[in-house]
C-alpha cells in the first residue's frame, strides 16, 4: 500500500529485483544498477518506469534520465539516514522533477511532515492507520519558518505581510523606512544612549560629529568625549570664523581629551576663484556658505554614513520640528539634542561645568562665521542674530525638508 | 530581547502537543525505545545514568527574569531544585520523569522557552556573545543573527536527520571572542567591510570531541542578506556527503578535514551558487525588525564612575575584590556589566539552587532591566547594572552564595557532569574541579596567577572543552581506575588552540598537585605581562612537563 498525497492506495508498482523478470504492461522501479544495464529496453515496454536510489545516490546520477522516469524513489534503510531529505529537495527544486517522489523502508510516521516538506508525495506504508497518522502529521505542525519544496508559506513571509497591512512601510523611500526602524528602536534613547548605539554599534567607524564650537556646542563635545574620544570631530573653518571660536576649540579639545578634531577649511583654489575680495557673502550668501561650508562639509563626510549635529527644536521656527534621526541626502543625520530645552543646557553645562564659548557673554547666543552674525535681542528667536536683515535663514547644511518646513510667517 | 509573536507561540505550543503524543506512544510500546530515542532527542529529553535530564534551550543566552523564575519553578516542582547551566547556553535538569516532561515543556511554552532541537542530530540552540548589546567591543548586536539562524534552523524539514549533531555560534566582537567560535561546526563573526556594509566571516569544521579541530575560514565576507543561503549551502553539503558509517567521524570536521577547507569550501559555494537568489534572501527590512526586539533598555544619564564609587572600594575589600575581578565595562557611560559566578569554592560548576535563581531573577527585576544572561563559561551576567547600585547588587549575590570573585580566574573551573551523572563518563570531573577552586580559594593569590582557564571533561566527549582550556584536565578510564590527562595551551578564542597533552594521565589522588606544580613553574618562568597561556605558548609544555614528573628535589 502506499499513502499518495496522504491518500491510501493500492501500490500498483512494482520493485523489480536486479535479476526479476520483467512482466509486461506492469508500472516498476528498479534499481540504479538494473535502470542503467536496461535502460533500453524498459523505455520501450508502454508501462511507466522508475528508479530507485539508495542513500549513497544522489538524484545527479539520472539527471539525465529524468524524462524517461515516471517515479523516483528512495530508500530509506534506516530513518535516521537524512540524506534523501537533501535528495529529495534537490529533485524536485533544482532538477524540477514533476513525476511521483517515493520513498520506502524504515519511514517513521514522524517524519511524514518533512518528507512531504522536502517534496515526497507518496510513501509505502503497512497498513491502512498511516492515513489517519499522515493526517495528524500534516496537522501536528501548522507553521513552518523556512522555504522547502512545498507550498507552505514560511513564517518571514507571512511577517512581512502583516507588517506591510500594519501600513508600517507604506512606499516611502527606503532611507525613510530605516529611519523609521531607527526612531522605533533608538527614538526613546536620551541623547547620551542614543550616541553611544550610533557610534559603538550602528555606525562604529562611520560616523562623525558635526561641531559649530559655537555656544552649545560643548555639550556634544562633552557627551562624545565619554563614549570615544577618537570619534571624528568635524569643525567647518569658513576663514571667516571669530577667533574665539577657534580658542574656544582649543580649550574644548584639551579639556575633554578629544583626539580626532579636524577642522575642514574651503578649498584655497576655489576661494580664489570665486571669492578673491572676500566679499562673497555680502553679495551672495548661499554662493559663500557653499563655498565655505556645504562643500567642505560633503568632503569631510565622505566615507561617513552619518553625523550627529547639535541642532534643536527650540532654536527658532525653522527648527520647530526637527527629529531626533532623519535622513539627509543618503546619509543619516543624528539630533540626539533636538527635544533639549533651553534649561537643560544650562544644567549640562552647570553640572559637568563646562566653560561658555567667550563671546556670549557678549551676547551672542547662536555663533557663525564673523559678517553674518550678530547679538540678539532679549526674547528674539535664537538665531536671528544670524544673516540678520537677510531672507537666508540657513546655510544649506541642514536643508529642512519641504513637508515639514514652517515658514516663520506661519507663526 | 526577542519576544515571539503568534507564529512562534503557536510552533512552541504545537512541539508540546506533539511531543506529549510520542511519549504516550512510546508508553503504549507502539514506538521502540530505538524510534522513541531520537524524537525525544529532538526535545531536549536524554537518557542519563540515574534518571532522564532535559536540557532546555537559552537562545544567545539571554534570559528575562521570568524565564529564570520558571526555570526555578521547574526545578523545584518536577527536580531536586537546582538546575545546570551548560558551556553551551543551556540548562539542564537531572531528575525529571518521562510522564512529566511534556508538562515541563509546556511551563516553558508559557515563557517563550523551549527544548527543541537542543539535542539530536539536527541544528542545536545557536549561541551568541553573552555581553551582545552592551560590549564595548561590537560591530553589532549579534543576538540578531543567531534569532534569525535559530528561527531558520528550528524545524528545519531537510536538516532533522544530520549525520551528527550540528552547532553554530556567533560572535560580534572586535575585541575577543566570547563565544568559542572557532570550535563550532558553522562559526559566525560578524564585521563590516569597508564600505561598512554588514557581513560574516563564516568557518566551518571546528569542534572538540575526541578529535578537536580549529575552525577552517570558508569565507572572510558573507553578505548579510545571503546568511541563510550561505549556511544552507553548508549544512546540505554536509548532509549529503558527510559520514554516517562511523559514529566517531560523522561530525562536518572530519568532513572538512578529509576533503580540505578549500575543497569543502568549493562544494559549498558550489551550492550556494544555485541557492542564493531564492527566497532564502534576507530582506535588510526583515532584519531590522528582528533587530528592533534587541533594542537597548532604557539608561538613564549616570555619572561615570559615580562620585561614591570609590569610597565604597575603599570601604569594603570584598567588594573591591569582586569589582575587580568580575565587573566589566559596559557601552553605557554610568553602567557595568557584573559577571556572577556560578563556581563557590568547593561547589558543583554551574549549578544554580532555585532559590539562587530567584534571587538572581530579583536582583535583575531591581537593578539590571529584568533581564540574565548566560555564559559559555557556566556563569551568569547581569548586563545593566548602573555603576551607583553595583553595591547593593553584590550585597545581594553575597547573600546567596554568588558573589565569588573569580571569573576567568583559576577557580572559575568549567567542568562537565562526569561520572556523577553522566552515562557516557569515564571518571568523575565534579570533584576535581571542587578540589581545585577550593585548593585556589584564595584570592590573593588567585589575582597573581591571573586570567587562568581551566577546563575539565570526564571523557574524550568533551563538553567541558578541556582542548580549550589553558589548562585542561581530561578524565579517563585506566583498568578501572580514574586518571586524569593534562593538557596545556588550548584555547577558545580567535586565536583558537588545541591544548597539547604533557604525558600519561595521573590518578585522582595526583592530580590537583600536579596543576599547583604546573602554576608554581609558570610563576617561575612568566615574564612581565605574560598570561599563563602567553607563557605556554613561548615555553612550549618542556617546563610544566617538568615541573610535573620530574620536579626539583627539595
Ligand atoms: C550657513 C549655513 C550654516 C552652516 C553651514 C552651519 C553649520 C553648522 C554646523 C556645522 C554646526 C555644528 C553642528 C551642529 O552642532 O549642528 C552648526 C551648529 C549650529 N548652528 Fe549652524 N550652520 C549654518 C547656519 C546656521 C544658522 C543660520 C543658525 C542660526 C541663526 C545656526 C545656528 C546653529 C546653532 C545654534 C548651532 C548649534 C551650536 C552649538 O552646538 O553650540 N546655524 N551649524
Ligand atoms: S556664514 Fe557668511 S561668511 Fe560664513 S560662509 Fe556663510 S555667508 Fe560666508
Ligand atoms: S564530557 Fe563525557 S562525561 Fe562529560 S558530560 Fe560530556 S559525555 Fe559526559
Amino acid at each position: 500500500m502506499i499513502l499518495r498525497n496522504g491518500n491510501l492506495e493500492d501500490d500498483g508498482w512494482v520493485r523489480l529485483g536486479d535479476d526479476a523478470p520483467v512482466e509486461g504492461g506492469v508500472p516498476v522501479i528498479v534499481s540504479l544498477d538494473r535502470w542503467r544495464d536496461d535502460h533500453q529496453s524498459l523505455a520501450l515496454r508502454s508501462a511507466p518506469v522508475g528508479v530507485f536510489l539508495r542513500p549513497d545516490q544522489p538524484p545527479t546520477e539520472i539527471l539525465g534520465d529524468l524524462e524517461r522516469l515516471a517515479t523516483v524513489a528512495f530508500e530509506m534503510p534506516v530513518f535516521k539516514d537524512g540524506r534523501v531529505f537533501s535528495h529529495a529537495r534537490l529533485l524536485r527544486e533544482r532538477y524540477n522533477f514533476r513525476g511521483d517522489v517515493r520513498v520506502f523502508g524504515h519511514v517513521l510516521r514522524d517524519q511524514y511532515l518533512f518528507l512531504d516538506r522536502c517534496g515526497v508525495n507518496v510513501i509505502e506504508v503497512d497498513g491502512p492507520k498511516a492515513a489517519e497518522d499522515w493526517a495528524s502529521a500534516m496537522t501536528e505542525l501548522s507553521v513552518v519558518y523556512q522555504p522547502a519544496a512545498d507550498n507552505r508559506r514560511p513564517i518571514p513571509s507571512l511577517r512581512r505581510d502583516a507588517f506591510d497591512r500594519a501600513g508600517e512601510r507604506g512606499d516611502n523611500a527606503k532611507a525613510d523606512a530605516r529611519v523609521r526602524l531607527f526612531s522605533h528602536t533608538y527614538g526613546h534613547l536620551s541623547a547620551q544612549n542614543l550616541l553611544a548605539e550610533m557610534i559603538h554599534t550602528e555606525f562604529a567607524g562611520r560616523i562623525a560629529l558635526v561641531s559649530s564650537f559655537g555656544s552649545e556646542a560643548a555639550i556634544l563635545l562633552h557627551m562624545v568625549a565619554g563614549i570615544d574620544p577618537a570619534l571624528p570631530v568635524v569643525l567647518l573653518d569658513t576663514r571667516k570664523l571669530f577667533g574665539e571660536t577657534l580658542r574656544y576649540r582649543d580649550l574644548l579639545v584639551d579639556r575633554l581629551g578629544l583626539t580626532n578634531v579636524r577642522s575642514e577649511q574651503p578649498d584655497a583654489a576655489e576661494v580664489a576663484r570665486r571669492d578673491a575680495d572676500g566679499m562673497l557673502w555680502q553679495r551672495d550668501g548661499d554662493a559663500c556658505c557653499s563655498l565655505r561650508k556645504v562643500e567642505p562639509l560633503e568632503r569631510a563626510l565622505s566615507g561617513v554614513d552619518a553625523w550627529i549635529t547639535g541642532r534643536k527644536r527650540y532654536q527658532g521656527a525653522r527648527r520647530a520640528v526637527l527629529p531626533v534621526i532623519e535622513a539627509s541626502a543618503g546619509r543619516i543625520k543624528i539630533n540626539p539634542l533636538a527635544s533639549w530645552t533651553r534649561d537643560l543646557v544650562d544644567e549640562y553645562f552647570a553640572e559637568h561645568d563646562l566653560p561658555r564659548h567667550p563671546l556670549e557673554e557678549d551676547g551672542f547666543r547662536s555663533i557663525g562665521c564673523m559678517p553674518c552674525t550678530d547679538r540678539i535681542a532679549h526674547g528674539e528667536d535664537l538665531r536671528a542674530g544670524r544673516w540678520r536683515g537677510r531672507s537666508k535663514m540657513e546655510c544649506g547644511i541642514h536643508e529642512t525638508p519641504a513637508s515639514q518646513s514652517l515658514t516663520s510667517s506661519g507663526l | 530581547m526577542y519576544r515571539y509573536d503568534e507564529f512562534d507561540h503557536a510552533a512552541v505550543s504545537q512541539r508540546v502537543n506533539q511531543f506529549r503524543g510520542q511519549v504516550a506512544r512510546h508508553l503504549s510500546g507502539e514506538l521502540s525505545d530505538d524510534e522513541f530515542r531520537p524524537l525525544r532527542l529532538m526535545n531536549g529529553l536524554y537518557s542519563q545514568l540515574h534518571a532522564y535530564m532535559l536540557r532546555v534551550a537559552i537562545p544567545y543566552g539571554t534570559l528575562s527574569s521570568r524565564q529564570l523564575r520558571a526555570l526555578a519553578g521547574i526545578a523545584r516542582k518536577y527536580d531536586k531544585g537546582y538546575a545546570h547551566f551548560t558551556t553551551r547556553q543551556n540548562v539542564q535538569f537531572n531528575w525529571p520523569t518521562l510522564q512529566d516532561t511534556p508538562d515541563i515543556l509546556a511551563d516553558l511554552a508559557d515563557v517563550e522557552m523551549h527544548a527543541i532541537q537542543t539535542s539530536g542530530n539536527c541544528i542545536r540552540n545557536v549561541t551568541a556573545d553573552q555581553y551582545a548589546g552592551v560590549a564595548v567591543d561590537e560591530v553589532t548586536d549579534p543576538r540578531i543573527y543567531s534569532e534569525i539562524l535559530r528561527q531558520w534552523s528550528t524545524f528545519h524539514p531537510e536538516f532533522s536527520y544530520l549525520p551528527r549533531k550540528f552547532k553554530i555560534a556567533v560572535t560580534a566582537s572586535r575585541g575577543r571572542d566570547r563565544t568559542a567560535v572557532r570550535f563550532h561546526d558553522i562559526g559566525i563573526r560578524v564585521h563590516r567591510n569597508n564600505a561598512g556594509e554588514i557581513g560574516f566571516e563564516i568557518m566551518a569544521g571546528g569542534g572538540l570531541g575526541r578529535t578537536p579541530v580549529v575552525a577552517a575560514t570558508l569565507n572572510e565576507f558573507v553578505p548579510e542578506a545571503d546568511l541563510l543561503s550561505y549556511c544552507e549551502a553548508i549544512v546540505r553539503v554536509y548532509n549529503m556527503i558527510g559520514r554516517r558509517d562511523n559514529l566517531y567521524k560523522s561530525r562536518i570536521k572530519i568532513l572538512v578535514s578529509a576533503l580540505g577547507a578549500a575543497e569543502f569550501t568549493r562544494l559549498v559555494e558550489e551550492e550556494w551558487a544555485a541557492i542564493r537568489n531564492t527566497s532564502l534572501r534576507l530582506p535588510s527590512d526583515d532584519v531590522e525588525r528582528i533587530r528592533a526586539y534587541f533594542a537597548p533598555p532604557h539608561y538613564e544619564t549616570l555619572a561615570n564612575p559615580p562620585p561614591e564609587l570609590a569610597a565604597q572600594l575603599e570601604d569594603d575589600r570584598d567588594f573591591a575584590a569582586w569589582h575587580r575581578q568580575n565587573v566589566a565595562r559596559h557601552r553605557q557611560p554610568g553602567y557595568a556589566i557584573a559577571n556572577l559566578s556560578l563556581k563557590p569554592v568547593g561547589g558543583v560548576p554551574g549549578d544554580a539552587t532555585a532559590e539562587q535563581m530567584e534571587a538572581v531573577a530579583d536582583l535583575a527585576e531591581r537593578y539590571s532591566a529584568a533581564e540574565i544572561r548566560v555564559t559559555h563559561e557556566q556563569n551568569l551576567v547581569l548586563a545593566h547594572v548602573a555603576q551607583k547600585d553595583l553595591v547593593a547588587v553584590w550585597q545581594g549575590l553575597a547573600a546567596h552564595g554568588l558573589a565569588s570573585a573569580n571569573v576567568s580566574l583559576i577557580s572559575d573551573v568549567v567542568c562537565c557532569p562526569g561520572l556523577d551523572y553522566c552515562g557516557l563518563a569515564t571518571a568523575r570531573s565534579i570533584p576535581v574541579a571542587q578540589q581545585i577552586s577550593t585548593r585556589f580559594a584564595e584570592l590573593q593569590k588567585a589575582w597573581d596567577i591571573g586570567e587562568l582557564r581551566l577546563n575539565i571533561s570526564g571523557c574524550i566527549n568533551a563538553c567541558g572543552h578541556h582542548h580549550a582550556g589553558h589548562i585542561g584536565v581530561l578524565g579517563v578510564d585506566k583498568r578501572n581506575e580514574e586518571f586524569y590527562q593534562i593538557t596545556l595551551g588550548g584555547n577558545g578564542e580567535y586565536d583558537a588552540s588545541i591544548g597539547e597533552i604533557i604525558g600519561p594521565g595521573l590518578p585522582g589522588s595526583e592530580i590537583v598537585d600536579a596543576i599547583e606544580r604546573i602554576v608554581e613553574a609558570y610563576l617561575g618562568i612568566r615574564e612581565s605581562g605574560e598570561r599563563f597561556l602567553d607563557t605556554v605558548r613561548r615555553t612550549g609544555i618542556g617546563p610544566f612537563k617538568e615541573a610535573v614528573y620530574d620536579p626539583p628535589q627539595r
